[in-house]
């Protein structure tokens, strides 16, 4: 999500609540949130004029924000094994409109106070809160360093740290763990090559947050979000013309963040496509499975992308078994 | 954005271990007020009380594989005849009002979330090569305990689509 439209959006709808004569509580509520996302971001739209001098009539307006019932629905949130981004990701967003609303009310300790909690209790439920470290990181982009929920983005955005060192599986550093493979598979071997020939001026595709979580059906959920920009610690280097290895158990789904101007392309055994979701869960049968990226938009298959000079990169996904060892 | 499938495309959710956990979680849940969705809501809860629950409707939902076999049956009975009426009905309504967005980033994969005009919130995951699925339905609860109208809810549900996905698309 674009931190710069995710503001632009609660500028839009603040300009529409301020048109509001008699604003109920709710209307309030959310007025005194956007204008405190506004006025908390960096380098956002400021709110208008007419509007912000309506402060005053909508926090008098909201109701005071009840404390222990926004941590109840975030620990209610965190404990239940649900889409993150249902009720969990609800919660903390109250608790962010909440911290907005008691610091533009001048109760700063309480809201000081309600984001450390919130952070407290994310930091014990790391594994709840990983597919929301997209959203941590274009929430955090949209706040000031010293901003006080930001506490409770820092640590979304850190829970990959706390389960990655355990979860994480291996990841191929070199060359020799690709070859015995595309010895013994054409296809590979020709796909391997045509990515290795693709590189021009090295390029760094930085893969940052790797993290991992269980998925719904006891798989092993991995984010792996490529980005090419700067690299961030910790990071995994993709580099364009060189293919990286992930031994994976069946029904991990890897996931790949890419910039908009690139494509995605799956290879199997069984043949080559696009691959529209940047994410693959590992099925039994499909091993090994690569994942290529290609700097490119138009192009109608990866070869013909790597032929119009598109560079390119790749992952290679190997089925591991239960005991780590490789089952390709 | 664009989607290469309808709503009609949609599979409800699966397996009934999925489903039992959702009606407990969220149907059965007093502070999301299904009854303004689902009238017959009310007698419905009477019969799986009636069925020997193991608790009443905690918010966490009783362990499925320790709930007697009655109120497990009263349970996937309201998902066929209560939820999922509900929340397919919900994407239908979203769908025609253009209330819709892309998920980014925020679920166990791709996804899109649909608000309809009772306030039913419906998040459906896209799956590789398969009809996307409902992965949740829920009411987003509004600020406040105390505002429990049908519109408290739509305008809670509304913004956090909002806030969570790519609507409104720019220019609608």
């Amino acid at each position: 999500m674009d931190p710069v439209a995710w503001l632009q959006k609660a500028y839009d709808e603040l300009v529409e609540l301020g048109g509001s004569t008699a604003p109920d509580p709710s209307d309030a509520w959310r007025a005194v949130a956007l204008i405190a996302r506004l006025v908390g971001s960096p380098n956002g739209p400021v709110p208008p004029a007419d509007v912000l001098q309506r402060l005053p009539e909508f926090l008098a307006t909201a109701e005071r924000p009840d404390v222990q019932g926004l941590l109840d629905r975030v620990d209610e949130g965190l404990d239940v094994d649900e889409d993150a981004g249902g009720p969990l990701l609800d919660g903390l967003l109250d608790v962010d409109d909440a911290v907005g609303l008691l610091q533009l009310n001048g109760n700063e300790t309480v809201a000081l106070e309600l984001a450390r909690r919130v952070a407290g209790l994310v930091a014990l439920c790391p594994e709840r809160v990983l597919a929301l470290g997209s959203f941590a990181e274009m929430r955090l982009a949209t706040l000031r360093d010293d901003a006080v929920v930001g506490a409770v983005w820092r640590a979304v955005e850190a829970a990959p740290a706390y389960v990655l060192a355990e979860a994480l599986p291996a990841v191929g550093e070199a060359t020799d763990l690709i070859e015995p493979l595309a010895a013994r598979l054409t296809w590979l071997e020709d796909a391997w090559h045509q990515v290795q020939g693709s590189t021009g001026d090295v390029v760094h595709a930085v893969a940052t947050g790797v993290t991992a979580s269980q998925g719904p059906a006891g798989g092993t959920h991995v984010d792996f979000a490529a980005n090419l920009g700067k690299p961030r610690e910790p990071s995994v280097e993709l580099v364009w013309g060189e293919v990286r290895r992930f031994d994976i158990p069946l029904k991990t789904t890897v996931k790949l963040r890419v910039p908009p101007a690139c494509q995605l392309w799956y290879r199997t055994s069984a043949g080559s496509a696009p691959l529209t979701e940047s994410a693959w869960q590992l099925e039994a049968g499909e091993s090994p499975v690569l994942i290529t990226v290609t700097e490119s938009t138009s192009a109608k298959s990866a070869d013909a992308a790597v032929a119009n000079g598109a560079r390119a990169a790749g992952v290679l996904l190997v089925q591991v078994d239960d005991e780590g060892s490789s089952a390709s | 954005m664009t989607r290469a499938w309808s709503v009609t495309d949609i599979r409800s959710m699966e397996g009934e271990r999925e489903q039992f956990a959702h009606v407990v979680k969220h149907l059965y849940r007093p502070a999301e007020h299904w009854e303004q969705v689902v009238p017959e809501l009310a007698e419905s809860r009477g019969k799986a009380l009636g069925a020997e629950s193991p608790t009443f409707f905690p918010s966490k939902g009783p362990d499925w594989s320790a709930v007697p076999d009655a109120y497990r049956r009263c349970v996937l009975s309201d998902h066929d005849r209560l939820y999922a009426p509900a929340y397919r009905e919900a994407l239908c309504d979203a769908e025609a009002a253009g209330r819709f967005g892309q998920l980014e980033s925020n679920g166990p994969g791709p996804g899109w979330a649909f608000v309809d005009s009772r306030g039913v919130y419906v998040i459906v995951g896209e799956r590789k090569m398969q009809a996307p699925k409902v992965r949740t339905a829920y009411r987003v609860l509004p600020p406040h305990a105390s505002s429990r109208r049908t519109e408290d809810f739509f305008k809670a549900a509304v913004r956090r689509l909002r806030d969570k996905s790519s609507y409104p698309e720019r220019g609608s």
